[in-house]
């Protein structure tokens, strides 16, 4: 029988961006880390790769190593996906290490990879094809 | 405003562009557009961006991502950012290929070579039209050099065998050599000529 880690398990982080949502599974590992269970080196659309790498080029190696990451993102476009999966990645090293260093670093880097993005689609309304666009009126 | 903020050192090791190349070393060598070429190190010329609502915001916007925007137009290409960086990204291994130079200095170079100093402008006196020559905001001699990049490129491409890619690396290394065959030096010129007789 293995003695479990005594201090720390494992941890559950979102990150949201639009309408997706990712949550992030942290455990001890080996630095595999799975979007969707596809491994984050194959996964494409290569931005969207470059963009959850990110946060952890900015911790460095030897922060996530030794974790293993799984993030379940569902809803929103790629890019959207993406963006709410390194949030949540970003969020979940700042809450597995309890360092304020890699907080104030990713801050600098990025605010809204803790912050978060509040916007959101603007809903359309009657009178027209969009948000604000409106239908064309004719007066003869 | 960016002015001579400078980034963090580990930045520059951390964040190359497409992981391949450096934003460190590269310096803006005309001293008006500075502060308005953006070098900050960044991974993918994707930002998201938040800055429709500030004044000056988009001279913060890094300039790579700013060719980037500049691509997507209406058409075939609108709203297709992951094609647009896709050329870009392309288009660079093609200059790095050809120079031997780092592409984004290259383009800061072509952005130098292409950026009007002097415009006209049409004012109405006792009835009669003028144009008078106008010295250029530093913001716009940007914004007009990327966009003439932009749109020779586009236009080179045009009903023409050779890919987008390549037309626009070849137009990015041509305005960085000031070259006349280049669609943007040639835009300059001509706004300036024009600029000159108007003085």
């Amino acid at each position: 029988m293995m003695p479990a880690p005594v201090t720390k398990k494992i941890l559950v982080v979102s990150g949201k961006r639009k309408t997706a949502i990712a949550r992030a599974v942290v455990k001890p590992g080996m630095g595999r880390i799975r979007i969707n269970n596809i491994p984050l080196e194959i996964y494409e659309p290569e931005i969207a790769r470059l963009k959850i790498l990110e946060p952890l080029i900015e911790a460095g190696e030897e922060v996530w190593k030794e974790l293993d990451i799984n993030v379940d993102v569902r809803g929103g476009g790629f890019m959207g996906q993406a963006e709410a999966a390194r949030m949540a990645i970003a969020r979940a090293l700042v809450k597995w290490t309890k360092s304020a260093a890699l907080k104030s670093a990713f801050l600098r880097l990025d605010r809204t990879l803790l912050a978060g993005d509040p916007r959101r689609k603007e809903p359309k309304k009657y009178g027209g094809p969009g948000a604000r666009a409106r239908d064309q009126k004719s007066y003869r | 405003m960016s002015s001579e903020k400078q980034w963090p050192e580990e930045w520059y090791k951390r964040y190359l562009l497409f992981g391949k190349w450096s934003f460190e070393g590269i310096e803006v060598k005309d001293p008006g557009l500075k502060r308005y070429i953006c070098l900050r190190p960044v991974i993918v010329p994707h930002s998201m961006g938040r800055h429709e609502h500030d004044r000056f915001a988009k001279a913060e916007v890094n300039i790579v991502e700013r060719l980037v925007n500049q691509l997507m137009r209406p058409g075939m290409n609108a709203g297709k950012k992951a094609r647009a960086i896709k050329f870009v990204k392309n288009a660079f291994e093609i200059i790095h290929l050809q120079t031997g130079r780092n592409p984004i200095e290259v383009l800061v170079r072509a952005i130098e070579n292409a950026a009007p100093c002097e415009d006209t402008t049409r004012i109405m006196y006792g009835g009669i039209v003028y144009h008078q020559a106008v010295d250029i905001s530093p913001q716009r001699r940007v914004d007009l050099a990327l966009r003439w990049i932009a749109e020779g490129a586009r236009m080179a491409s045009f009903s023409n065998p050779k890919t987008f890619e390549e037309c626009l690396a070849e137009e990015i290394i041509l305005a960085a050599n000031k070259d006349l065959k280049s669609y943007a030096i040639q835009r300059r010129n001509e706004l300036e000529r024009i600029a000159l007789h108007a003085r």
